[in-house]
């Protein structure tokens, strides 16, 4: 398990992205140490998902680097990134609507991901997996069901149960609960806890409540730079953090979901 | 090879890359606002030639050779108006499957040119220029035809007319508005569905007008627009999507290699390592010459 | 694996076709072995743009390069040992070029049109693909690809015989091509080829690899961030494609006795294309059947009047797009299932039952 070695899993060192003239990320460091789950926030603009772009390899970094398990995969294109552990939730739900929810449960699972390889058919191990997510999702009755017809419910529960079966070794979660209900929140919030240990796990959200349930240590970023990085009740605390969300009173911050 | 033939190669490319800047600007408009690929972009320069015809028959025992300024108007309108129905009937119902719109469009220019070989025939009908073109301005050894010279001054003109109208009225504000964001746009009052109309339309008067310019050069024959087409294609590919200046670059330089390689080898050869340079060229710059950043754009 | 009802109906079909001969005229069995090895093409052209979403208008290529080998090694077969093929002697050609040496071989011959344009479609492939050209610009490249093919066999008189084509065939493998025997020969291996072609490319098609190309067709993003690589699958199907355009145009030449450039043009491509789409782009059958039954059509009208022609095809193109986009097959598979469950946008989401159990 890469949770025995004390190096960081994931190591951003350094890393500016720049649009244009406009810097988005700037100078920065960011480590995660394997499974711990760490949370991201900050206001709107302050680099959060080209972070998350730049981890995947959508976006290349101007300067800086990009390490994942001692690697440099900055360089990578986004399927070797993928391919070495790395799994990133959207925001919208991103199943693949051609398809049946078993097989893109089943495509998710597969460890060979080659144009040769992939004309082997799931192995027994992975179609067992792939029912098993089907029946814990809720989702049996709605196997064989394009998941274009899916209701937009059971899409999101279909793409956690796909982020489930690829067993990634990094987790990237941009704003896992929106559109989700005060329960699913904490359902959601609950089994991202108990994934991480096993899996290391990054989540994006500005949903105090959910930041809340989730107990785990909180990054803040703004204008492209690690601003503070603590516990949460501590940041509610440091009346710097709330400045940067533009003077809000807390509670406003608490109602945003 | 001496420098008076170079030289009368280029001047020849570039009355052929003012038809084809022409041409290009429609489809660079409406595949910039609309992601649409008008494979009958073509039939609007070929309506606009044969307008022209008809306009020389018409108005052409009265006028004289004043049936060019009815030409102009007529090509246009009439191109225009050709354009309207087709975006009205076909693809606004198509909106958001491009390479479906390619198809249909493509069966369009089908009907069109079948329709100008019942009319026209299938040999080309020739336009008479004005007297006051059939003239040729001599500089040092170089003969330069007034008709082309003609052309690259429309060509020009047009250019400088489009530019102003998107950088600097109001409708070019909203089209580049649309552009950025549809759906901003749309929330911040531009009616989308109606400027989408007025662009294309715009695009195939454009064309028309290069229909002018065309007949003026050579007979009109129901392939004019399918001969140019492709090239035109090329154009917008290489200038970079809904960029006016990258276009014109690419039209001149596209221009400019066709008429150059012509003049050492065979036509046919010069075409065939024309269109693999385009292809080498985009492996090099596969956004064109001046990428347009958006977003939009990946999903085409 | 449960036969498919779309598989017994194409078995069926074959059986009736495999008997054609027994009870089909000449021309019209001419005719339709004509069409059967068009067919092979479609069901190309379903991979790349039914399954993968990749619209080609340059199979002409491919099929031309499969078409202009064969043919290569036929006019050096009918030409006596020694002397150089007779548009060669007319245009001033002293030496057999280079690129015509090989094809003296029929094994190698073979091996070309096996070969051969699935390599040109493989990187013609890459060059798009790899650098992310996707869409309508894929449209464009191939069509401009497929032009500069056509114009360069048209100026280049006296190493492809231009615009005549190549004809004049006589035997192939020893075997005399003008022979009644041969039609009938001819007919069962065109139609062996395309059950061959039909069969191999369902079975591809039900492996992993066809949920990966109907994957890329639908989000191409998503499915590289599963980690597949799109390109690399892309260039695959394309293969596929350009191989069945090749085998396509090899039969196509022997039923013809003859390849031109004209035969291989846009016009040629772009018919591929709107029979696929009206037979059903997603289903091999369909657009098999499609093309098969388009051009016996266009057979009966184009010579009763050969200008309402393009008004046919005009307008099949933009109806088909319009009303018909999933095509014939498309139209005869949502009836006999059952009713498509309907969008319930407001149901609750299944509650997963203690989902951190399973991990």
């Amino acid at each position: 398990m890469p949770s025995e070695r004390t190096e960081p899993l994931l190591d951003v060192r350094g890393v500016t992205v720049a649009f244009g003239g406009f810097k988005a990320l700037t100078n920065l460091s960011l480590q995660v140490p394997p499974g711990h789950l760490r949370v991201l926030i900050g206001p709107n603009g302050a680099g959060k998902s080209t972070l998350l772009d730049t981890i995947i390899g959508k976006v290349r970094p101007d300067s800086g680097e990009v390490r994942f398990a001692g690697r440099v995969i900055s360089r990578l294109p986004e399927h070797r990134v993928a391919g070495l552990g790395i799994c990133r939730k959207f925001q919208a739900p991103g199943v693949l609507e051609g398809l049946t929810a078993r097989e893109n449960l089943l495509l998710a699972a597969r460890r060979d991901k080659g144009v040769l390889s992939i004309l082997r058919p799931p192995t027994p191990a992975e179609q067992t997996r792939a029912d098993e997510l089907l029946d814990l999702t809720g989702l049996t009755g709605r196997a064989a069901i394009p998941a274009a017809a899916l209701a937009h419910g059971e899409k999101q529960w279909l793409e956690i149960g796909m982020v489930v079966a690829a067993d990634p070794r990094l987790l990237l979660l941009d704003e896992p609960t929106a559109g989700m209900t005060a329960q699913e929140t904490a359902q959601t919030a609950a089994l991202i806890q108990t994934m991480a240990g096993r899996h290391t796990v990054l989540v994006i959200d500005h949903d105090m409540h959910f930041v809340d349930l989730l107990n785990a240590p909180v990054t803040v970023l703004h204008q492209g730079q690690v601003f503070r990085e603590g516990d949460l009740a501590t940041l509610r605390a440091d009346p710097a953090v709330m400045e940067i969300y533009l003077g809000r009173p807390r509670e406003a911050a608490h109602a945003q979901a | 090879m001496d420098f008076t033939f170079i030289a009368g190669q280029l001047f020849t490319g570039l009355s052929v890359a003012s038809i084809l800047l022409l041409a290009a600007l429609g489809l660079a408009l409406s595949f910039g606002l609309m992601r649409v690929i008008n494979m009958a972009h073509g039939e609007f320069l070929m309506v606009g030639g044969y307008l022209t015809y008809l306009a020389a028959q018409w108005a052409g025992p009265t006028l004289g050779d004043g049936y060019l300024w009815v030409a102009f108007p007529l090509a246009f309108l009439g191109s225009a108006l050709l354009g309207a129905v087709m975006e009205f009937t076909v693809i606004r119902r198509l909106y958001g499957r491009p390479l479906d719109t390619l198809l249909a469009t493509f069966g369009i220019s089908l009907i069109l040119q079948q329709a100008a070989r019942h009319l026209f025939g299938s040999t080309g009908v020739p336009v008479t220029a004005p007297t006051w073109l059939s003239g040729a301005l001599t500089v040092g050894d170089v003969t330069l035809p007034l008709v082309r010279l003609f052309v690259i001054a429309l060509a020009l003109a047009v250019l400088g007319g489009m530019w102003w109208l998107l950088n600097r009225s109001r409708f070019g504000m909203q089209v580049r508005a649309v552009n950025a964001s549809r759906e901003m746009a749309a929330a911040l009052g531009v009616n989308t569905r109606a400027l989408d109309l007025l662009v294309f339309a715009l695009g195939a008067g454009v064309a028309g007008v290069a229909g002018v310019g065309l007949a003026l050069i050579a007979p009109v024959n129901p392939t004019v627009g399918a001969a140019y087409i492709v090239n035109a294609f090329l154009v917008v590919v290489v200038g970079g999507v809904g960029s006016v200046l990258g276009g014109a670059a690419a039209a001149v330089l596209l221009g400019f290699v066709t008429a150059l390689a012509e003049g050492f080898t065979s036509v046919s050869l010069a075409q065939a390592a024309l269109l693999l340079l385009v292809v080498a060229f985009l492996q090099w710059k596969p956004r064109g010459l001046i990428p347009t950043t958006s977003r939009a754009l990946e999903d085409a | 694996m449960k036969p498919s009802p779309g598989a017994l109906v194409t078995l069926a079909l074959l059986l009736i076709l495999a008997f054609a001969p027994l009870y089909l005229g000449a021309y019209p069995l001419t005719l339709l072995g004509r069409v059967l090895a068009l067919s092979v093409a479609a069901v190309g052209v379903t991979v790349v743009w039914g399954r993968a979403g990749i619209l080609s208008l340059g199979q002409g290529l491919f099929f031309g390069l499969g078409g202009y080998a064969l043919a290569m090694h036929l006019k050096l077969t009918a030409t006596p040992p020694g002397d150089l093929p007779d548009f060669m002697v007319y245009n001033g050609v002293e030496r057999l070029p280079w690129f015509w040496a090989p094809f003296a071989s029929a094994p190698l011959t073979l091996l070309a049109v096996l070969t051969l344009p699935a390599a040109a479609a493989g990187l013609v492939a890459w060059l798009m693909f790899r650098r992310r050209i996707t869409g309508v610009y894929v449209s464009i490249i191939t069509q401009a690809l497929l032009l500069a093919f056509v114009t360069w066999l048209n100026g280049a008189q006296g190493l492809t015989s231009g615009t005549n084509g190549i004809t004049d065939f006589q035997t192939f493998l020893g075997i005399d091509l003008r022979s009644p025997g041969t039609t009938r020969g001819l007919y069962w291996v065109t139609l062996a080829a395309v059950a061959l072609a039909l069969g191999g490319t369902a079975a591809l098609l039900r492996t992993p690899f066809g949920q990966v190309l109907t994957a890329i067709r639908d989000n191409e993003n998503r499915t590289r961030f599963l980690g597949f690589n799109p390109a690399a699958f892309k260039i695959a199907a394309f293969m596929l494609g350009g191989l069945l355009a090749g085998v396509s145009g090899a039969l196509y030449t022997l039923h013809l006795g003859t390849i031109s450039p004209a035969m291989i043009g846009t016009a040629f491509s772009l018919e591929l294309v709107v029979w696929v789409a009206l037979g059903g782009r997603a289903s091999l059958l369909g657009s098999a059947a499609g093309l098969v039954l388009g051009q016996l059509a266009k057979d009966r009208v184009s010579s009763a009047a050969p200008d309402a022609w393009l008004y046919v095809m005009g307008a099949l193109f933009v109806l088909v797009v319009l009303v018909l986009p999933q095509g014939v097959a498309g139209l005869l598979a949502r009836r006999p299932r059952a009713p498509q469950p309907p969008l319930q946008p407001a149901a609750p989401s299944p509650v997963p039952r203690e989902v951190s159990d399973a991990l």
